[in-house]
């Protein structure tokens, strides 16, 4: 039995089943058994711990929660993708930039290479606080993502987007998209699926089910992708209403909004969530809402775009909705951040929507939406916790935590992170990681990429 | 403003002696407990506002701890509340409460939030508080509700003796009923029951802030039935204010009263 403690820090949680209720405590220890968080009290004994971290000065919360996270993605567009005028392409990066360069990594690159690009992503989600991500990837990268999420011991539930096509749609440069279905073999990919939701059950690194966009998927691959997450109970992630053209590809094909092609998929369930949301009316969260499927949000992609994401909506109509980063940068501080200025503007209202919303779509509103005691420091609740020192100029006058987290804290605040009740960043520094051989790795795999991408034309 | 405008006046709720305006501690949850605790301490220390007014599930209990460790303990008075309907749940609650206040007892125990139909099976926890205030730990046992079927019947329960009420001018937050309802629920408590009554939700949780005094001023045309109005605070600025107002009715009240 393992033992860790965590002594005399000032702890940020929400709390019972309070919405919005926040328990902040001064001068309190947190002893971790195992996994768990199972005593917060004053005064614990340190002989108790076999490990104890000093978090005077410090501000302890729950591990931020990424519940959308596109890692190759957004490493390889990375900074590339922003700015340009997109006008022609829907104003969205998507079609233009990053689906191309996506495909070009998947076609060019081993899987070693593939590694080094997604480590750099994994990388600065464990060293920024994220303790679980969930991410939505091609199934090329699902191996090679649990293993560096156990390599750097981050929590992770990945969803493979199974598409009815082989690569992510294109558009060119005259404003021809490619959306052809159909050459795929759908039925070996799922049971590929199934293997790997089978094999990985029960773990800290785990696989669920999922598919691509309904651009890219068949309502018939939807239909067994939803059947699939039932019959194993886990979750089914889609992608949805992330842009205008692909609500106006359903409406041609399908005749529905996307939400609706979802419902008449048989897709839409307590397990389904739905990942982008940018244009996801009140008709489709309702929708949403009498089948109980969640919302994932990603502001900061949706901002840089400029759009707002409606997710005041989603909580005026009930969808329970939380926060993931997209094909942004995986620094959970800067979503939430992102989250709550997109909520003022959406409702234009400066609190109607506050810091603590953000905080808890990043917290305690993942634990909730997956059913798993995840996402807030209470006894009986997993150990995932970071540690800021807030012991610096720029924390002060420190007043008020949860507006700190979510308005002022860096990803270079973070001095300690936990997952699962193990340490995986001290003082400062991800354990057993050394950042400058990453970096001189991926700078010759990343040379590699840039030729094959001017040598097709794609920057 | 002047100073005896910002002093609030001492009343009896249930033969306890507290400040007329309870200081409703939800909003402060958000600040360190250090730094509301010192809100808590000034509220008392420079206005008189001793009665603080907190719960398992504000967040604010923190706050009122650190509070109290700034006062003597003998002059706070502090409610706090449970969901409890079992008497092993009533004892877990309060044991949590006093844990967290990190106090030996309880001026006032409420029944919190009790719904249309739900009181008869408050009984056991009823029974559970009853014993509690024999063994000191706490003093008051009440009852708070949304609905005024619920403060009607409160009345015939021999064990309460405050009863906590939404009261405002728009019946906002009122559940089942009217504000008219409600109004005579409290007539009822308190002056044919003799229980203490005290009022939440003033300014309607904040959809009355437009009109502060005229939602005040309307509450305040019940005080014959009310002792204590709580209004919920996120720092002494909106106290203030809200003190100047009830300080001035009751000024203006007197005037008349002595003029006639």
């Amino acid at each position: 039995m393992h033992r860790l403690l965590i002594k005399n820090c000032t702890k940020a949680t929400f709390f019972n089943d309070g919405y919005n209720a926040v328990n902040l405590l001064q001068g309190v220890d947190i002893l971790i058994e195992d996994h768990q968080i199972v005593r917060i009290d004053r005064g614990l004994d340190e002989k108790e711990a076999k490990e104890v971290i000093d978090a005077t000065g410090k501000l302890v919360f729950p591990g931020l929660n990424n519940g959308y996270s596109r890692c190759l993605g957004s490493r390889i567009s990375r900074m590339m993708a922003e700015d340009w005028n997109y006008e022609r392409f829907d104003h969205t990066p998507l079609y233009a930039k990053i689906y191309p360069l996506l495909n070009l990594a998947l076609e060019q690159l081993n899987d070693i290479q593939l590694e080094t690009i997604l480590e750099l992503a994994v990388y600065e989600a464990a060293n920024s606080g994220t303790t679980m991500l969930m991410e939505y990837c091609s199934p090329r990268e699902v191996p090679i993502f649990l293993k560096l999420c156990k390599k750097y011991g981050i929590r992770a539930i990945v969803f493979p987007a199974l598409m009815s096509r082989k690569k992510w749609p294109v558009v060119d440069g005259w404003g021809d998209y490619d959306l052809e279905l159909g050459d795929t073999d759908e039925d070996q990919l799922l049971s590929w699926n199934e293997r790997m939701v089978k094999e990985t059950k029960g773990s800290l690194q785990s696989v669920a089910v999922g598919t691509g966009t309904l651009e890219s998927t068949s309502l018939g691959l939807l239909s067994k992708a939803a059947k699939l997450a039932r019959d194993q109970n886990t979750f089914l992630m889609t992608g949805i209403n992330e842009t205008r053209h692909e609500r106006d590809t359903c409406q041609k094909r399908y005749k529905k909004t996307p939400v609706q092609a979802m419902e008449e998929a048989g897709a839409l369930g307590k397990n389904t969530l739905l990942a982008g949301n940018v244009f996801t009316d009140h008709e489709e969260r309702l929708l949403m809402r009498k089948y109980e499927a969640k919302a994932v949000v990603s502001p900061l992609e949706s901002m840089l775009d400029a759009r707002i994401t409606p997710f005041i909506g989603f909580l005026i109509d009930d969808v329970p909705t939380f926060c993931g980063s997209g094909r942004c940068t995986q620094d959970m501080f800067r979503q939430m951040h992102a989250l709550a200025l997109n909520g003022k503007i959406e409702s234009k209202s400066r609190s109607q929507m506050c810091a603590h919303d953000a905080f808890y779509a990043a917290t305690v509103g993942v634990g909730k939406a997956l059913e798993l005691p995840l996402g807030q420091i209470e006894e009986g609740f997993l150990a995932d916790i970071v540690i800021a020192d807030i012991q610096k100029p720029e924390h002060i006058p420190f007043t008020m935590p949860v507006n700190e987290i979510v308005y002022s804290l860096q990803a270079s605040d973070i001095s300690d992170v936990i997952v699962d009740g193990q340490i995986i960043k001290r003082d400062g520094k991800l354990l057993h990681h050394e950042p400058n051989k990453l970096i001189e790795h991926a700078g010759k795999v990343l040379e590699i990429l840039w030729q094959h991408a001017r040598d097709q034309g794609e920057i | 403003m002047s100073e005896k405008q910002l002093w609030a006046k001492t009343v009896q709720m249930a033969g306890t002696e507290v400040s007329q305006i309870a200081f409703g501690t939800e909003h402060i949850n958000q600040y360190l407990p250090e730094f509301s605790g010192k809100i808590l301490r000034d509220a008392a220390l420079k206005h008189h506002v001793f009665f603080w007014d907190t719960d398992n599930c504000y967040g604010s209990q923190p706050a009122v701890a650190a509070g109290l460790k700034m006062l003597p303990r003998d002059k706070v008075v502090v409610t706090s509340k449970t969901y409890a309907d079992s008497e092993e749940d009533a004892y877990e609650s309060v044991k949590k409460i006093l844990h967290d206040l990190d106090t030996p007892y309880l001026d006032f125990c409420l029944l919190h939030g009790v719904e249309k139909g739900r009181l008869p099976y408050k009984k056991p926890a009823i029974r559970a508080l009853k014993q509690m205030k024999k063994e000191g730990l706490l003093h008051h046992i009440g009852l708070s509700t949304h609905y005024p079927s619920v403060a009607w019947e409160a009345s015939e329960v021999e064990e309460i003796e405050v009863l906590c009420t939404i009261f405002n001018k728009m019946g906002y937050w009122l559940d089942e009923g009217t504000v008219d309802q409600m109004a005579k629920a409290l007539d009822k408590a308190h002056n044919r029951r003799k229980i203490g009554t005290y009022v939440i939700k003033t300014l309607g949780r904040g959809s009355l802030l437009k009109d502060i005094r005229g939602a005040l001023n309307w509450v305040l045309d019940y005080h014959d039935f009310i002792d204590v109005y709580n209004i919920g605070y996120a720092g002494l600025r909106e106290l203030r204010q809200d003190l100047s107002v009830v300080n001035d009715y009751f000024s203006r009240l007197e005037g008349d009263t002595q003029d006639a």
